[in-house]
């Protein structure tokens, strides 16, 4: 056990590595630069501004001179926000948007359990189509169309909740709704599926056989079993919701990380970008680590031995 | 003890042939899903609602006298009437024309970025799988690499790299949406290959190429099918998040999600601009969902009553 | 039985076929025998729509084929400045209230001038106006380089922009301009209250004030600091820092006389010092400051800029605390109005060297001298300005708080207005109808941009002045601004906008239109004439 954590660090190590390298590459192809304004700026100011970020140096050397930073744990200025360390751009604005997608998650995976149990129980039956219908409808429109819609109708006609902003309780309802119910989908499928899985397993015909009460049956040995697979998938998930918070931020005005993933790459701000995706790489890294390592622990049947041919 | 008369109980024979006959009817494995999916009716409804989109798709088009990226600057913001059945979008043009020329675009782009996907996971997680050792070693720590790799970063820049159009949007996704499919296949590969009837084909010389295609691919097909029907809306919706962001087709082409990002900033006083489209990629993505679960069941073997 | 099979090869086959047939779109055929010509836009809405508007009107009116070629922001300004473009659409806004901001941009060389204009009488033209000192002339000599320009065809006018907003109506007195800081409230008031809310739109990237280029910085710290002077609701300089000055006859030299009871926000007085260190900063090559060209007006600075000449010898200089002393290179008669921008604004030497590499990252890494003070700086999330009590004119500022938003979306903007989170909201063309709708009075003003066909003059097409007459004259202006823009914009038939003063008056006004819109005739002309020198036929 030991021994594969410890290799898996190193390929997980190896993959910010490649990730790092292969992203340095195509964002140095990307057009644009990231000094050029709205005014064009003279051939000779151009120069100094370059010179001073390094970006007159050729790209192999910039390359050694980044990763040299890197392994300080230096990630850089920002080349737009002219007076702030991508570093603390991350650490500001990452809290926001993990926030707001635990939240969302928190949601999707009440709900989305929940529709989930109700539609594997009534199998075939009305209820699970019900069920099945609601989860589909959030996976089936856009986030910025619900994000919009709900914005105009539940904030400016009902003035239920505020419109922009990050401040109160209040403030984090829409949004998270909104950023939660593509999950909530996901979420109650894998649950149905995997809860029809096991309510085929010979195990529960056993119990039921045994006279035990369908509650106790579906509680007991479903939901328990069931539950496994639906874990597995929640660390991509998590990595996935915090990624997907830019359309959410941007339409109600929330100051998380998200809105930095598309404008870093929009104004060629290079530092910002490869501090973003490295720091979204770790954490998808770290998330696929921790969950084959829960993986082992929860289910015994896997071990997590190096296999020999 | 003796209750039971001895006249109750009589000999029925040994009849040889009877007991060798099969009760339920002969289906394939094709047919017997055919007919569990027939029992679904969501599940049908769903098909014929895409068989209907596709049609339009076609079809629709030519329906109207206008061309997708006719203007008209007096019927700017026109809403749906009998000359524009959808209305008319922010520069005058049909709607009813956009949203089906925009449902070839859409529909395009989720059919082939679905392709590469599963062609490419196949053939990837099919070698990985069934080789193993060091091959599969290498071939998984580069799928683990794509896996950690931020998607939305590397699509957008990819997306600005290459020129803007359907093609780059389809390479853009298919970059590393085949990771999943891969990954998928190779668990499959893994389980299928120590059966008995692979281990009976490597016995007889069958090469590695032929076990793949001809024993294991024929297993996992279900599977893949299943896995197209979620890839395709997914393709479809990535597209309308990128339109959202500024990035997408050519113009004037249309797809579903530009007219609907275009349409989400007119909602409160054109609200046509939205619904048409909105509708279009929710009631796609609905069936394509609800088809592929009602596919899952019905391919599933364990499911079969 | 195979029908499930079939029924799912036919939905693919069709979806497959589908894809087949239909990946060449159908296009009307035209008769033009020019190539395909490409427009430049970047990804924002706007600009794609735009583009799409003439694209629709060259194919309608000449046959002519457009393909639209769109880019990040970034990239087209990027692809404008290295000429790796045929037409594009842009705009420029003034620096300063003189026809100059604009007419010097398409000297031969000139570093705006992108399209690649030379033209050794227009650049004549150009110098005798800068060098003459006397206003009439001035405006005679740009009026007639505006004319060479525009029947040279350099560049293709089509609008001069105007904005709609709305506003609480108990808001009184906020000022909207071509200059920054607009909106300006300086004058503003609120009734039953002294706290206003408005969008500032996204994070000010850089609050330093030589090194910013951006207007949402402009804008807050034109409310946070004070040139020299500053500007009045019409635009014109009043009193700020200095409390008057005098120019020499040549229009060369400048003494400004500072106020002795300003003071910074930590107590110190502002002093003459304080604009000679920041001008010289500005200007100093290893500060690389993007916005250093605006100083150019003064002696040496553009050659100190290059390195070839001392910081000593740039034209500025602090004669005692009250007393600034500037020697300009050539005579610019709005150079007044010039110091009221937010590049000349002072820093104290002292109180930079103690904050040092940290300057302007946070709201206490600053000192202030203007009427408000920056209090809370929430970076991505919002500013809040405090009243400055020790400003020298803090009995006339009536607001107590502004508070700025950062909502980048136009329409959650307009949603924070209409729910009461903000004062004060720009209007789209397009969300006018709701805004009606909800009762509120649409106001206007002049943002001072001019909107152009960029044409590369090096484009083997575009080098033929005959084509882009054809593509300037076909464009429906009056159409294009009523229909697609739906805001108060004006149709532009000169480059310089209205907004732009002249001999007495407005300069687009005394020298009038410079050609017709929507002239097809003459553009049918223009077009087969351009085909045929082009030996396209």
């Amino acid at each position: 056990m030991g021994r594969y954590i410890g290799k898996r660090f190193l390929h997980s190590i190896f993959t910010l590595f490649i990730i790092a390298t292969v992203t340095f590459i195509l964002m140095n192809l990307m057009p644009g630069k990231p000094f050029t304004g709205e005014k064009p700026i003279p051939e000779e100011i151009r120069k100094n501004m370059e010179a001073k970020y390094g970006l007159d140096k050729p790209i192999h050397e910039r390359y050694v001179i980044y990763m040299k930073n890197l392994l300080r744990g230096d990630l850089g200025m920002s080349m737009v926000h002219k007076h702030r360390s991508v570093g603390s751009i991350i650490k500001e604005r990452f809290p926001i948007s993990a926030s707001l997608g635990l939240r969302a998650l928190s949601f999707a995976l009440i709900a989305g359990l929940f529709l989930g149990i109700i539609a594997a129980v009534n199998h075939g039956k009305t209820w699970d189509y019900v069920s099945m219908i609601i989860a589909v409808i959030g996976v089936s429109v856009p986030s910025f169309i619900i994000g919009g819609l709900l914005q105009y109708f539940v904030g400016v006609k009902l003035r239920l909740f505020p419109v922009t902003g990050w401040e109160s309780f209040k403030h984090t309802v829409i949004p998270s709704f909104a950023l939660g119910l593509g999950t909530l989908a996901v979420m109650a499928r894998m649950m149905r599926t995997s809860m029809l899985d096991v309510l085929n397993q010979d195990y529960i015909k056993t119990a039921k056989a045994k006279g035990l009460p369908r509650r106790a049956v579906v509680w007991r040995h479903g939901i328990r079993n069931a539950i496994l697979p639906v874990v597995t998938i929640l660390g991509p998930l998590v990595a996935g919701i915090t990624t997907g918070t830019f359309v959410v931020e941007n339409i109600f005005a929330i100051p998380g990380l998200g809105q930095f993933l598309v404008s870093s790459v929009n104004q060629n701000d290079y530092t910002l970008i490869m501090g973003l995706t490295l720091f979204y790489s770790l954490i998808l890294v770290t998330m696929n680590f921790i969950v084959d390592i829960l993986y082992g622990i929860v289910d015994p049947r896997i071990t997590l031995v190096e296999r020999k041919e | 003890m003796s209750a039971i008369e001895l006249e109750k109980f009589k000999p029925i024979g040994m009849d040889i042939e009877d007991s060798e006959r099969i009760t339920r009817p002969s289906l394939t494995y094709w047919q017997d899903a055919w007919r569990r999916l027939k029992m679904n009716k969501l599940a049908m409804v769903s098909l014929y609602v895409l068989i209907g989109i596709v049609i339009m798709a076609i079809i629709g088009p030519y329906l109207r006298p206008y061309t997708f990226d006719e203007q008209d600057y007096m019927e700017i913001f026109s809403p749906p009437s009998k000359d524009h059945w959808f209305g008319t979008d922010d520069l005058g043009r049909d709607l009813f024309v956009r949203v089906w020329m925009g449902a070839r675009v859409s529909l395009r782009i989720g059919f082939f970025a679905a392709l590469i996907d599963i062609v490419v996971g196949m053939i990837y997680g099919g070698i990985s799988g069934y080789f193993g050792g060091r091959t599969d070693d290498i071939m998984m720590r580069i799928v683990d690499i794509l896996y950690g790799i931020p998607y939305m970063i590397i699509v957008i820049l990819l997306m600005i790299l290459m020129e803007p159009g359907e093609l780059t949007l389809i390479i853009a996704m298919s970059i590393t949406g085949w990771v999943g499919t891969a990954r998928l296949v190779r668990g499959q590969v893994l389980q299928l290959k120590n059966q008995e009837f692979v281990l009976a084909a490597k016995t007889l010389g069958a090469s590695p190429w032929r076990i793949i295609t001809k024993h294991m691919f024929p297993n996992i097909l279900g599977i893949m099918i299943v896995q197209m029907t979620m890839d395709i809306p997914g393709a479809i919706f990535s597209e309308a998040f990128l339109s959202y962001i500024g990035l997408g087709i050519k113009l004037p082409n249309a797809s579903w999600g530009s007219l609907a990002s275009d349409g989400i900033k007119q909602v409160v006083e054109r609200p046509w601009m939205l619904i048409f489209p909105a509708v279009m990629i929710s009631l796609t993505m609905l069936s394509f969902n609800i088809l592929g679960d009602g596919l899952r069941d019905a391919l599933d073997p364990k499911l079969r009553n | 039985m195979k029908r499930g099979k079939k029924l799912i090869t036919l939905l693919l086959a069709t979806v497959l076929l589908a894809s087949v047939a239909f990946t060449g779109c159908s296009d009307k055929g035209s008769a033009s025998k020019l190539p395909t010509l490409k427009i430049l836009t970047d990804d924002s809405d706007t600009a794609k729509r735009y583009a799409q508007a003439f694209q629709g009107m060259w194919q309608k009116e000449l046959g002519i084929k457009v393909e639209i070629d769109s880019t990040t922001f970034k990239d087209r300004l990027q692809r404008t400045q290295e000429g790796d473009f045929q037409i594009v659409m842009a705009g420029w806004g003034p620096d300063y209230n003189d026809p100059m901001t604009f007419m010097d941009m398409w000297v031969t060389d000139g570093p705006f001038n992108e399209g690649g204009y030379a033209n050794p009488e227009y650049d004549e033209l150009i110098a005798k106006a800068k060098a003459s000192p006397d206003n009439d002339e001035r405006m005679d000599l740009m009026a007639q380089a505006e004319k060479i320009l525009i029947e040279d065809m350099a560049i293709g006018p089509i609008y001069f922009r105007y904005r709609d907003y709305i506003k609480n109506p108990k808001l009184q007195g906020e000022v909207r301009r071509a200059f920054a800081p607009d909106p300006d409230f300086y004058w503003a008031s609120i009734e039953d209250g002294d706290s206003i809310t408005f969008n500032i739109g996204t994070e000010p990237p850089d609050m330093d004030p030589q090194t910013t280029t951006d207007t949402v910085s402009f804008q807050l710290l034109g409310h946070t600091f004070e040139g020299l002077t500053r500007l009045d609701q019409e635009g014109k300089a009043m009193p700020g820092m200095a409390k008057d000055w005098e120019v020499s006859d040549d229009g060369l030299e400048w003494t400004f006389n500072l106020r002795d009871d300003a003071k910074w926000s930590d107590g110190k007085p502002v002093t003459a010092h304080d604009f000679e260190y920041a001008w010289k900063r500005a200007l100093d090559p290893e500060l690389a400051s993007q916005y250093a060209y605006i100083l150019y007006y003064i002696e040496n600075a553009e050659e100190y800029y290059n390195g070839e000449a001392s910081v000593d010898d740039v034209g500025v200089e602090a004669v005692d605390d009250t007393t600034l002393k500037v020697r300009l290179a050539l005579p610019a008669p709005f150079f007044d109005t010039l110091v009221a921008f937010g590049t000349f604004m002072p820093l104290n030497e002292e109180y930079h060297k103690s904050v040092g590499d940290k300057y302007a990252s946070e709201a206490d890494k600053m000192i202030y001298n203007g009427p408000f003070v920056m209090t809370t700086w929430d970076h991505d999330s919002k500013v809040v300005l405090k009243k400055n009590p020790d400003y020298w004119n803090a009995d006339e500022i009536k607001l107590e708080t502004i508070e700025g938003l950062m909502i980048k979306d136009a329409n959650s903007a307009l949603n924070e207005f209409l729910t009461g989170g903000l004062d004060i909201v720009g209007v789209r063309g397009d969300q006018k109808e709701q805004v009606k709708k909800e009762g509120y009075e649409l106001l206007h003003y002049a943002d001072g941009s001019s909107w152009y066909f960029l044409f590369n003059l090096e484009d083997e097409i575009l080098a033929n002045e005959n084509i882009r007459k054809a593509l300037t004259y076909s464009i429906n202006r009056q159409a294009f601004v009523e229909k697609i823009l739906q805001d108060d914009s004006k149709v532009g038939l000169g480059f310089v906008p209205p907004v732009m003063p002249g001999k007495s008056g407005s300069f687009r006004e005394e020298v009038g239109d410079l050609f017709q819109d929507y002239d097809i005739k003459t553009a049918k002309k223009c077009l087969e004439k351009g085909i045929e020198e082009l030996g396209l036929e």
